[in-house]
């Protein structure tokens, strides 16, 4: 009677779309091999083997996917580069899902700190997220955890504006005058009764974001302002691919940009998935 | 039926805020200066067109908004000088049935998590509280395995009944009944009023019964005020208001009202 998650849902959800099926089986793999990359990868990723050749093409010398202009082997590399890709395609997501939560909700409950906050918003919103990330990013200086800092500023005028927007909408209805008349205070009108109720469509939204966030890393490591070398990143290996994708090698760069596609469609379908897992009137 | 136990004093609410230089100012004057008494143990119905401020009424009576101008009055003790407690104590005596069950319940809780939690506030044995949880889910006329469902999983009169087992768990002593049965059927209607009935006697319950028209009303109340445009236009016992009714208002509701059947309490 006291908890609202409905397990039983969950399995007859995932059994019935294949198409999330698929993306959560994606999503899966993509952290299994990030966990045990050192077991799975042939090779050492950043450095080239003594037999090694350059840009060697599939399948030959022992090279599954072949290697790149320094010799190193592209498999190895995917492997390891998913490290990279999904810690920061989730964990930027999650940290600015929290903030805006908070943030969100407050500014719907009320009025007086709801206007400073958004008006707050309004000011990054002015700036396209894409702009303001490679701004942010150039600020800090290159690197793993920089980039992430400046994806959760990016993101966390337009998570809160998702909230706020629901937040508003649910203030409206009874059951919220009902809970106060009902005894309870603010602050679990707040977080007992708004957070159920705007929670499941952020989590739909960040899903879809993460998605966004892993095109977005490697578009700024690719510019050079994200991961930096030689560390094995997908974006940074797409980078490194361009030189040669014009002298006819297009697979360097082939592999990893659709690793980065790949990965990315996954947690789109993993969002369209969630939007009718948590919606509580469908059965 | 001799002491009043609430008081309502030239009350007025006005929403919103007053016109300055950045604000364009939207006001809307939803009550205007009424008065009424509401007496133990009586029906006391509140009727107008929708719009009239019937809810704002509720509202305020429940302390839900706060009043523009005007004393309420509960037990003789003015709400705007409660102290922490008696604010405190009078919150649980006083509970309300909202206008539309579809939305008076959190879609994301359970029916009976939310009838619980007014009680867990008050008793922390949470075997205790569900105990009483399902007496009063029962007592409504509901099985127990509703306490387990969502709202959106029951019927509307079966979300109605679990507003009043949310309303009456506190155990208290007057019932603000917002058009409790006016979006149900027929059938539902009357078992309800039923039910309310019942409860009345069996908790000597003091009720303000809110509705559109007076069509229940007849049957329901012992007093009737009539609201037009935030003010009381009439206000009476049941009998005045139907057999010599003064205003113009009071007649045009009257006459709308096609088939009385005469089951109204003014034939006994
Ligand atoms: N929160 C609010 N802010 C501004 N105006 C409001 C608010 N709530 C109600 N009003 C206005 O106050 C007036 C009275 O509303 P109220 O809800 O009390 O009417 P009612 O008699 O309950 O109507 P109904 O039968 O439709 O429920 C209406 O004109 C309404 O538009
Ligand atoms: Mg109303």
């Amino acid at each position: 009677m006291y908890t609202n998650i409905r397990w039983r849902k969950f399995g007859k959800y995932l059994v019935k779309d294949k198409m999330a099926s698929i993306g959560i089986a994606i999503i899966m793999v993509t952290i299994i091999t990030a966990i045990f990359a050192p077991l799975l990868a042939p090779y050492n990723p950043n450095e080239a083997s003594d037999t090694a050749t350059r840009l060697a093409m599939p399948f030959t010398s022992g090279h599954i996917l072949g290697t790149d202009s320094q010799g190193r082997d592209i498999l190895s590399r995917l492997i390891y580069g998913s490290r990279t890709s999904i810690l920061s395609a989730t964990i930027p997501v999650i940290i600015s899902g929290v903030i805006s939560i908070i943030l969100g909700i407050v500014a719907g409950f009320s009025k007086k700190i709801g206007g400073f906050i958004m008006r707050i918003m309004d000011v990054l919103f002015a700036f396209p997220s894409v702009l303001l990330a490679v701004v942010i990013a150039a600020i800090l200086g290159p690197g793993l955890f920089n980039v992430c800092l400046a994806m959760v500023i990016v993101r966390i005028p337009y998570m809160t504006r998702v909230v706020y927007t629901d937040t508003v909408q649910e203030m409206q209805k009874e059951y919220i005058e009902a809970a106060s008349a009902f005894g309870r205070t603010k602050f679990e009108i707040m977080f007992k009764e708004l957070l159920p109720n705007v929670l499941p469509s952020l989590i739909v939204y960040a899903t879809t974001l993460m998605g966004v966030t892993v095109v977005t890393i490697a578009g700024l490591s690719f510019i050079g302002l994200g991961i930096q070398p030689p560390t094995a990143d997908w974006g940074l290996m797409a980078s490194n691919g361009k030189n040669v994708l014009v002298q006819g090698d297009p697979y360097v760069t082939l592999f990893p940009g659709l690793a980065i596609l790949i990965l990315a469609v996954a947690f789109s379908m993993l969002g369209d998935w969630l939007r009718d897992l948590l919606d509580p009137t469908k059965k | 039926m001799t002491e009043p136990l609430l008081e309502v004093k030239n009350l007025t609410k006005i929403y919103g805020q007053k016109k300055n230089l950045l604000r364009s100012g939207n006001q809307v004057l939803a009550v205007n200066n009424v008065s009424f008494t509401v007496n133990k143990g009586e029906t006391f119905g509140i009727v107008g067109e929708s719009g009239s401020g019937k809810t704002t009424i509720g509202r305020m009576i429940m302390q839900l908004v706060n009043h523009t101008n005007g004393d309420i009055l509960y037990k003789g003790q003015k709400y705007s000088e409660f102290t922490k407690e008696s604010a405190e104590r009078f919150k649980s005596k006083v509970q309300i049935i909202f206008q539309d069950s579809g939305s008076a319940f959190n879609p994301r809780k359970t029916i009976g998590s939310q009838i619980a939690y007014p009680l867990l506030k008050k008793i922390k044995d949470r075997k205790a509280v569900l105990d009483e949880v399902i007496k009063f889910i029962e007592m409504v006329g509901l099985s127990k395995e509703m306490a387990y469902r969502y709202p959106h999983e029951l019927s509307g009169g079966q979300r109605q009944r679990a507003g009043i087992a949310r309303a009456l768990i506190l155990k208290p002593e007057l019932l603000v009944l917002d058009e409790p049965v006016s979006a149900l059927d027929v059938s539902v209607k009357s078992q309800i009023i039923n039910l309310l009935e019942n409860l009345q006697k069996k908790y000597n319950l003091t009720y303000i019964f809110i509705a559109h028209n007076l069509d229940l009303v007849a049957y329901f109340c012992d007093r009737i005020a009539v609201m037009y445009h935030g003010e009381i236009k009439e206000v009476g016992s049941t009998k005045q208001i139907y057999q010599f009714p003064h205003n113009p208002i009071t007649k045009k509701l009257l006459s709308s009202i096609l088939t009385l059947d005469g089951r109204y309490k003014v034939s006994n």
